[in-house]
């Protein structure tokens, strides 16, 4: 049977009829989302896509090119050599064939998943929120999608894997005299998701909780971090554990491997075989294996994050965080499922240890300090007052601004027992101290 | 062709848009030339609409199309029934149209090495110009599309779009600190403004210096004046994505709030977009439903008199299409969206804007922005402390929030003269990002802006 990716064949021949080392990376999916707003159907679609990328060395130097294809090798191939004129100078050698750890990514139901029950998910989630909240305007989402990703290089590599997709969210907005009130939930993986039910009381929770308003004076207050919103405050951590930015001497980490930077009770694992995560891989996209890298264990700081190049670069191995951010990006470093270490204490008893502070569930523009300087500043799209131990209301207009480095370090109260596994993430809760919030009270 | 299927489908409306893009982007990471690429992209979209439900398809794969059109159809005729109240779309003209703008100097002539070694230049003097600077990121990107879009009303628009776009970023270390100054460009019809950027680099580069001895802000309100630049991501982040009018249409509270004649802001506040402003990146001749993408009026005197529409917000609110319905690209259906948001300009002069300013903020370059309907934040790049109505100091990690429906009331002054600043990236909504967008601006001055900082 003839495959969309055997084209990759045949631009892998023509880099050997030129005598050119190289690598090419085919990548299809085929995805169907079906998307509700304002509480009705928006949209049924479905897309397919195809797309080729060829990087290629010639007289020591990298190009580059890529296209949606078929029918471009010729054209991607020329291109490549003539990118390779300017390209940088190739440090690493492609790697050939060797052993790969065993990952499960497919579920067989999702690639027959009819559109009709992905329907009848969606208007479910609907109709159930708006049965405890009439005046909410729901939105619901539902996608499936299957994908298939070929890596061959002249060094004898031909690895062909393929995966599933599956995501359920929804979200309520409601719009009372004090304003707006945006609340979410959703739940992804290569596998289908069955339990609905939770996504539905996060989101019914997450606006009884709102329904009235408590905001703190301006000061500094212990908040704490949801699973939601870590992302946030690890920015910078990942930034500074990237290999390039170690490599072009921009992080400040660069040169502090084994060096205590934060609370013992704190680490950070690169994992890229977590078993629920939706970044987990046998390789990378540069076709290294994929593995599990602690970046600070004991809050110490143990790697760095490391593809191809910078792995060669800083004379250390590749971690198998060489990803695309598509067909059409060249390899980069990006970690794969991020795992923050879980603490002794429950999520319950952290609300209740806390007398004055917040409870934060997602911030709004907190991707836009610098990361390398370690400050976290972001408004708070939705998080609550916590008082005397008990959840008392939403918090609006209020802005936090956390040094990332100096609160890891000296303001780590706890970390949960109970950690969440979301998407390509498995985070606890996280309590830090001395949060400066503002909210010009 | 694709007329030939259009005239066939039984669809209630149908449109297919067919897309040729090719594209060249590089980037030097310090002195290092990285990420050279070419990338080509062929592609379809097809969306239709039955018994009022849509259904949508796109694909890579040319010889898809008809099973593609099927595929379409079918999600289409379940969505119908999912559906209570049917989609419907305002009438429009009939367009029969080719139309290539008037490019200038076009990239897509300039050989790959002429490029790199313009950029190479400007990446080289910012490495030299200090000490402190011991990293760069210079990105470059250009990409030329062409687009045909046909609909079974008679439409037929083949366009032609150009986008180039870039940043060149100094990055300035001291021992743990790492600060950055940043220079912008854009186009959507001149390659000749990557030409002459010496001077910008450099006050990038004086500005990333100067950070790493610039203290922060303590959190609070402030009085903030901010110029063009700046200006012109507040009133896209503040207001513009309240215009668009698919997240109003089936919300009838968000409808009551956006109700045309509610004052938000002052009298001396207009605030419009527009495709027609040849050079920016938000610059367009048709949307993606082939609807010609001219000027609506968003804020007059103060008063709101209009919003961004599709064909489909504008039958169901029962206003006019605006031409404001974009998609990223053939992978996606189209949305409503920003083009070149502008703030008409005022009678403030400098000495206006400052003063009577005991204590504000001068926000000079954006570094970004976000909103949710209802708060905004944005971050600037660079920033001063106005003390006495002047700006005095250089402050580091400032980022601004407020509300969206209260915020455009506390401009109190708005500058003569209207910056045109392009800026790389684009907006960013669901999960379409980044869309090339414009916002020119004067300079504003704004009152009781929530600054986030840490106590310093």
């Amino acid at each position: 049977m003839r495959h969309w990716h055997d084209e990759g064949e045949q631009i892998l021949g023509l880099l050997r009829q030129h005598g050119l080392e190289g690598e090419v990376f085919c990548a299809g999916s085929e995805r169907e989302p079906v998307r509700y707003e304002d509480n009705a159907l928006k949209m049924m679609e479905s897309s397919t896509r195809t797309g080729f990328a060829v990087r290629l060395v010639e007289d020591g130097r990298v190009g580059f090119a890529a296209g949606t294809g078929p029918g471009l090798g010729h054209a991607l191939v020329q291109r490549a050599r003539a990118v390779a004129r300017h390209g940088s100078e190739i440090d690493f050698r492609f790697p050939g064939p060797t052993a790969y750890p065993e990952v499960h990514t497919f579920d067989a139901r999702i690639a027959e998943l009819p559109a009709r029950a992905m329907l009848d998910t969606g208007r479910h989630m609907i109709e159930t929120i708006r049965k405890y909240q009439p005046d909410a305007q729901v939105g619901a989402g539902v996608s499936r999608s299957l994908g298939t990703v070929r890596l061959l290089n002249t060094s004898g590599l031909d690895l062909l894997h393929s995966g599933t997709g599956y995501g359920v969210g929804c979200g309520a907005t409601l719009i009372t005299d004090e304003g707006l009130l945006h609340t979410g939930e959703s739940a992804g993986g290569y596998r289908l998701v069955e339990e609905i039910e939770p996504i539905i009381d996060s989101v019914l929770w997450q606006m009884e909780a709102a329904a009235r308003s408590s905001t703190p004076a301006d000061g500094r207050y212990p908040v704490i971090f949801a699973p939601t919103c870590l992302t946030d405050i690890l920015r910078p951590l990942l930034a500074c554990a990237d290999g390039d930015a170690v490599d072009r001497g921009i992080s400040p980490w660069r040169d502090r491997i084994g060096e205590r930077l934060f609370d013992p009770r704190f680490s950070l694992i690169d994992d890229g075989l977590l078993p629920e995560g939706t970044s987990t891989t046998a390789w990378d996209d540069e076709g290294v294996p994929a593995q599990v890298t602690p970046i600070l264990s004991g809050g110490t700081l143990q790697n760095f994050l490391t593809d191809l190049r910078t792995a060669a670069r800083l004379g250390t191995p590749a971690t198998g965080n060489g990803f695309r951010g598509g067909t059409g990006s060249m390899p980069g470093i990006s970690p794969s499922n991020l795992v923050v270490s879980a603490g002794d204490m429950p999520v319950e008893d952290m609300v209740e240890s806390v007398q004055d502070g917040l409870l934060v569930l997602s911030l709004m523009g907190a991707w836009g300090s610098n990361p390398y300087a370690g400050k976290v500043s972001g408004n708070v799209n939705l998080g609550y007052h916590v008082k005397g131990g008990e959840v008392v209301g939403r918090v609006k207009d209020c802005m936090i601004y956390i040094d990332v480095f100096e609160a890891l370090g000296d303001a780590l109260i706890a970390l949960s027992r109970e950690r969440e596994q979301r998407y390509s993430n498995l985070f606890p809760h996280v309590l830090l101290d001395d949060v400066s919030v503002s909210t010009g009270r | 062709m694709i007329e030939d299927l259009l005239a066939r489908t039984p669809a209630d409306y149908a449109e297919i848009r067919m897309e040729e893009s090719e594209a060249t982007s590089f980037r030097f990471r310090g002195p290092s030339l990285e990420a050279v690429a070419e990338n080509m992209s062929v592609g379809g979209a097809i969306r239709v609409l039955i018994g009022g439900g849509w259904g949508f398809a796109s694909f890579n794969a040319l010889d898809e199309i008809e099973e593609r059109l099927e595929r379409a159809t079918r999600l289409a005729n379940l969505a119908a029934k999912e559906r209570e109240a049917p989609v419907r779309l305002a009438p429009v003209d009939v367009v029969r149209d080719t139309y290539t703008p008037e490019i200038a100097l076009d990239p897509r002539t300039i050989s790959l090495d002429q490029k790199i070694a313009r950029f190479e230049g400007y990446n080289g003097r910012m490495l030299e110009a200090a000490e402190e600077v011991g990293s760069t990121q210079v990105v470059y990107g250009d990409r030329k599309t062409r687009l045909v879009f046909a609909n079974n009303e008679g439409t037929l628009v083949d366009q032609t779009k150009l986008d180039i776009q870039g940043a060149l970023v100094a990055i300035a270390t001291r021992g743990a600190d790492t600060q950055m100054g940043n220079a912008y460009f854009g186009s959507s019809t001149d390659y000749a403004v990557t030409e002459g950027l010496e001077e910008s680099i450099d006050e990038a580069v004086d500005t990333a210096v100067h950070l790493l001895d610039a203290p922060g802000v303590p959190g609070g309100r402030y009085t903030v004046i901010a110029a063009p630049p700046m200006a012109g991501v507040f009133v896209h982040e503040a207001f513009g994505h309240l215009s668009e009018a698919d997240d109003l249409m089936d919300n009838p509270r968000m409808r009551e709030m956006m109700t045309l004649g509610r004052r938000f802001g002052p009298a001396h506040l207009d605030i419009f977009d527009t495709g027609e402003t040849p050079g920016s990146r938000g610059f367009l001749r048709y949307d993606d439903e082939g609807v010609p993408a001219t000027r609506a009026d968003l804020i007059r005197e103060g008063v709101l008199v209009g919003r961004l529409h599709s064909r489909q917000s504008a039958a169901t609110m029962g206003e006019a299409p605006t031409g404001s319905a974009r998609a990223l690209s053939h992978r996606h259906p189209p949305i409503c969206r920003m083009r070149n948001t502008q703030i008409a300009p005022g009678q403030a002069s400098r000495e206006d804007l400052f003063s009577g300013v005991k204590r504000g903020l001068y926000v000079v370059s954006p570094y970004g922005g976000q909103t949710d309907d209802e708060m905004f934040t944005f971050m600037a790049g660079k920033a001063y402390l106005v003390e006495d109505g002047e700006p005095t100091r250089l402050v580091r990690d400032v980022t601004l929030t407020g509300n969206v429906f209260h915020t455009l009331e506390n401009i109190d002054m708005i500058g003569r003269e209207l910056g045109r600043h392009e800026s790389p990236g684009g907006c960013g909504k669901g999960d379409q990002s980044p869309l090339p967008v414009g916002h020119w601006s004067p300079h504003i001055r704004i009152q009781n802006v929530t600054v986030g900082g840490g106590s310093q």
